[in-house]
């Protein structure tokens, strides 16, 4: 066995790896709740937009097994409704019942639930619940939309006079389409209870959250209630919503008094999982001569769909679209009215890079409009315009403490040979058909939000804060019990690496504890980038606290002061001495074990940062796409293990590719979604994937701290990607404003202009 | 995603397999690879009332070389008939195409003949078919009948199996010493659906066959011009490489 401690900054092999290799890791559908476990199927309402005249279980009950059929009837006054969102100005608080009432609102809303003994019969039975229901007019297009529910605007000070008198004008308007999350592991839930108490299992990345919200709906005390999350194949920020479902399911294991469980296959997932993005904005920019941006003007529309969802309610992409949009530059005269309104599709949530990845869409496009206005080159344009001088305030109000914007830049223009793409380009005769493209993007990254953030947007359900219990063993190994809860993020290899790194245990007497609300201290969830900024920081503090009781122990046994001993490949040494030592299993065992408990937090946003650099071919012929070569240079503070953090961009990365290129769930004028398989979803799969160049680049800042990095690769590859088609169109004069750009959107771009 | 009910046979030979879809009534089907049917079933979309499954056949799964034409049982998987000598070295235009068939999982259990009888008209199988002017054998209670491909496909998902038949095995013309043959499919992404396919064969005489055209793939000639489509501009790009290719 590795007896050495491992380091903070090791890239070393993800202990989660083996087991899940080999097949032995429990999935929600793994588990079983104990025995006679009934199981669900929820009726799904196949209009977008219709009233419920009635719900009819009878002849469901009638199937052989079935052991239960309700409607909204049967749960009156039980479950409360969700309202997500908290009264505050600029919200509109809106309701949604866990069962439909009078109202069907999105193809997928829920009118019964059908419990039977196999998941089988409950699906059979699905069918034979008869719901009368009477059609009416679906609104789809948010613009057609007018039920605002939030709206927020800004105006920096001196705004009108300064863009009034602009050297430079431009005018543009970008879209994009809804998306889906599409983890590989749809959802999933089970709940039992045992003398009043509720044990739930679910798939999610908020256990904390799920706890606290059944709590509030279910009428239960949250001491009462344990969340347990099994491995998770995939969440993305869709499984860091708190749903109807779980409390349906809880609901009914109460009311039967045997363990509930359901699981969600891929076409119910496409239904009702929460979806994302679908903005538009209307930009102004105003900008000199020499291609600074000296003003912009956005006005922003987000489709929330049918509901607000818990816990971001509605605010979530509309609140952060317009906040992500100064980035890198240097932008001091903003102004922006950003909306999200409610239309007859299914309800939106946290998807990975939430708004950031439009906004900078919709930035970076202007900044290459400018550069095209100008004739000057793209990533001259990005030069003129970042911040580099720290620390900085941007025109939001958002600290920087330190960045490495122009150097990143430099280093990422250098890797990607950008000289050498930029001659190519040029000189390149088109007789093939083909034209290449450069995209050049530079943004940050909001990691690690506190909760003062949350409070300050009104979330109140996101307790912001995490919290970690590190405990070193009587038998000298050392565990972590930690708010979280991973879906991928390797945080049995990263958190315990900080453990090892603090108390000199060898990694794999590390055990890492988390998705249990049993077992950990009380935290918030794995989403929005802030893993490692804040509870890495909370297991951080606790190791520390441990290592200082354990110094004491070990000062005494080798006479020494607390101060003189250093922890070393599981041993207590006295620094300067090392045959001078005690084994941590001694001192453990000496003392009882030693824990201690912490909780992590931060007062604003830590800013991590990228540059990223896209070169692309495209077949103008067939509108295909291919991304030939993709650079990175990032700051994402002090890695813990480089290794994950090259995964965590690749993964973003590609992402962000199938974002632009290939994915899009749209709904007819009916409101029905039109893709509700994977055949009809486009994801990209690994033949998609190109070799990306990934270099991390600190900040003096950077050296020093955690900051987050799960989001940061796909909010600049999808401006990168998106410019980069860009680039390759402009000379035939199209204009790329619109995601997906699929290859059929592509050459629908250029048919249209030449004919 | 799970099925509705359905009574389930297993056949030891293409005899029995018809002689019990004979016996299971109307809503039985034949089970071969099950890669498009089982998920439809699982959809709910299909919902047969007896599968009777092919997969224990074992006179299904063969490939021949007689009198200049291979001969590939139904039950060949894709990935077989792909690896096989025979098609590599006499009809490569098909070995081609079954490499762009779905990834290798899918491949390693979706047969030749569940997708030429699935008739999909983006499916490769169905193009290449068209293309060489490939002959369907069909098994039925009334005995065995011979159809070429320009018949056997009818519209989307609609082929010329009547009621009873079994797909028992498909005929492709072996390739000569100088034939040259090309696969061309345009799509979204790689290895996922494609949005157009073109095979040409270039031999004693020039095949040329798309699909994305119309609702099965036909046969179009060399200088096939591109409307206004956007799955003609694609054919008519995959036809100039393949063409190319074949020179």
């Amino acid at each position: 066995m590795q007896m050495k401690s491992a380091r903070i900054g090791d890239s070393a092999p993800r202990v989660e790896d083996e087991p899940l290799l080999r097949g032995r890791g429990v999935f929600f559908d793994d588990l079983d709740p104990g025995p006679g476990t009934l199981h669900v199927a929820f009726v799904r309402s196949p209009h977008a937009h219709a009233r419920v005249l009635s719900v009819n279980t009878a002849a469901a009950m009638t199937l052989e097994g079935v052991v239960a059929a309700y409607s909204a009837a049967d749960f009156a006054g039980e479950i409360k409704p969700i309202a997500a969102d908290f009264a505050a100005p600029g919200f509109k608080v809106t309701q949604r019942p866990v069962l439909a009432v009078e109202r069907v609102r999105f193809v997928g809303d829920t009118l019964a639930m059908v419990v039977a003994k196999d998941p089988y019969v409950a699906l059979d039975a699905a069918e034979l619940v008869e719901c009368d229901l009477e059609p009416l007019p679906a609104v789809v297009d948010a613009a057609k939309s007018d039920q605002v529910v939030f709206e927020a605007r800004f105006e920096s000070e001196g705004f009108e006079s300064v863009h009034r008198k602009s050297e430079m004008l431009l005018r543009e308007s970008f879209s994009a389409a809804r998306m889906a999350a599409v983890p590989i592991e749809p959802r999933g839930c089970a709940a039992r209870f045992d003398a009043g108490k509720l044990t739930m299992w679910s798939s999610t990345q908020v256990p904390h959250m799920v706890m606290t919200c059944l709590a509030e709906h279910l009428g239960l005390a949250e001491a009462d209630i344990r969340v347990i999350v099994p491995e998770v194949g995939g969440g993305f920020g869709m499984k860091a919503a708190v749903y109807p479902e779980e409390l349906l399911v809880a609901a009914a294991a109460r009311r039967l008094g045997a363990p509930v469980k359901w699981t969600q296959d891929r076409f119910d997932d496409f239904l009702t999982g929460t979806q994302a993005r679908e903005h538009t904005y209307d930009v102004e920019a105003g900008f000199t001569r020499e291609g600074v941006l000296t003003s912009l003007s956005a006005d922003i529309t987000v489709n929330v769909g049918a509901y607000a969802s818990l816990p971001f309610g509605s605010s979530l992409e509309a609140n952060g679209a317009p906040r992500n949009m100064p980035g890198a530059y240097r932008l001091r005269n903003f102004r922006y009215r950003t909306r999200g309104v409610q239309t007859n599709t299914c309800p939106t949530g946290a998807y990975r890079g939430v708004a950031g990845p439009l906004a900078f869409f919709a930035m970076e496009g202007v900044l290459d409009r400018i550069a095209r206005k100008l004739g000057l080159d793209a990533a001259e344009v990005r030069r003129r315009n970042l911040v580099t001088e720290f620390p900085y305030r941007n025109v939001l109000g958002l600290d920087y403490a330190e960045g490495c914007f122009l150097p990143a830049l430099e280093r990422a223009l250098e890797l990607a040979g950008y000289a050498g793409l930029r001659k190519r380009q040029k000189e390149h005769d088109g007789k093939d058909g083909r034209a290449y493209g450069i995209g050049v993007v530079v943004a940050t990254e909001q990691t690690g939000m506190g909760s003062a953030r949350y409070k300050a947007r009104g979330l109140h359900r996101v307790p912001g804060f995490e919290g970690a219990t590190v405990k070193l063993e009587t038998d000298g190994s050392a565990s972590a019990f930690i708010s979280q809860a991973a879906a991928g993020q390797g945080h049995a290899t990263t958190f315990a690496q900080i453990v090892s790194d603090s108390l000199g245990i060898p990694l794999a007497q590390v055990r890492v504890v988390e998705g249990d609300t049993g077992r950990t201290p009380f935290g918030t969830g794995t989403f929005a980038s802030r893993g490692i900024v804040i509870a890495g920081g909370a297991v951080a503090a606790a190791s520390e606290s441990v290592r200082r009781q354990a110094a004491e122990v070990a000062a005494g046994r080798l006479e020494c002061g607390a101060g003189d001993v250093a922890f070393r490949d599981g041993y207590a040494e006295v620094v300067g001495v090392p045959a001078m030592k005690v084994s941590l299993r001694d001192i453990a065992a000496q003392s009882g074990g030693i824990a201690a408990t912490e909780r992590h937090d931060t007062p604003g946003a830590t800013i991590a940062s990228m540059a990223h650099v896209a070169s692309v071919v495209v077949d103008k012929r067939t509108g295909c796409v291919q991304v030939e070569r993709y650079v990175v240079v990032h700051d994402c503070g002090r890695m813990v293990n480089p290794m994950i953090v090259d995964g965590q961009i690749q993964g973003a990365v590609v992402q962000g590719l199938g974002e632009v290129l290939m994915e899009a769930l749209a709904y007819d004028e009916q409101g029905q979604p039109t893709a509700t398989s994977l055949m009809d979803y486009q994801l990209p799969r690994c033949a998609d994937a190109m070799p990306i160049v990934i270099e991390a680049r600190h900040s003096a800042e950077g050296a020093a701290i955690f900051k987050g990095v799960g989001e940061s690769g796909i909010m600049a590859a999808v401006p990168a990607i998106a410019n980069a088609v860009g680039d390759a169109l402009a000379r035939d004069g199209v204009s790329v404003t619109s995601l997906p750009l699929t290859a059929k959107a592509i050459h629908g771009l250029l048919w249209n202009r030449s004919g | 995603m799970k099925p509705a009910p359905f009574s389930y046979f297993r056949a030891r030979s293409a005899s029995e397999a018809v002689a019990l879809l004979a016996a299971a009534g109307e809503d039985a089907r034949f089970l071969a690879g099950g890669q498009s049917l089982v998920p439809m079933m699982n959809f709910r979309i299909a919902r047969p009332a007896a599968l009777v499954d092919l997969n224990g056949c074992a006179d299904l799964s063969y490939v021949i070389l007689e009198k200049n034409r291979i001969r590939i049982g139904a039950m060949t998987r894709q990935l077989v008939a792909e690896n096989d000598p025979l098609v590599r070295g006499h009809c490569p235009l098909l070995a081609q195409a079954l490499a762009h068939a779905g990834p290798a999982t899918v491949r390693n259990r979706a047969t030749v003949g569940g997708s030429l009888a699935n008739g999909y008209p983006l499916a490769q199988l169905p193009c290449v078919a068209v293309c060489l002017d490939a002959e369907m054998v069909l098994e039925g209670p009334q005995g065995v009948r011979t159809v070429p491909a320009s018949r056997f496909f009818v519209s989307a998902m609609v082929t010329d199996i009547r009621p009873g038949e079994l797909l028992r095995e498909a005929v492709f013309p072996a390739s000569g010493p100088r034939a040259r043959q090309a696969f061309r499919e345009s799509g979204n992404h790689a290895g996922g659906a494609a949005q157009a396919v073109v095979c040409v064969s270039k031999d004693a005489d020039l095949r040329i066959a798309a699909a994305g055209l119309q609702d099965l793939p036909v046969r179009i000639p060399a200088d096939f011009k591109a409307g206004g489509s956007y799955n003609e501009a694609l054919v008519a790009a995959l036809l100039e490489d393949a063409l190319r290719a074949c020179r």
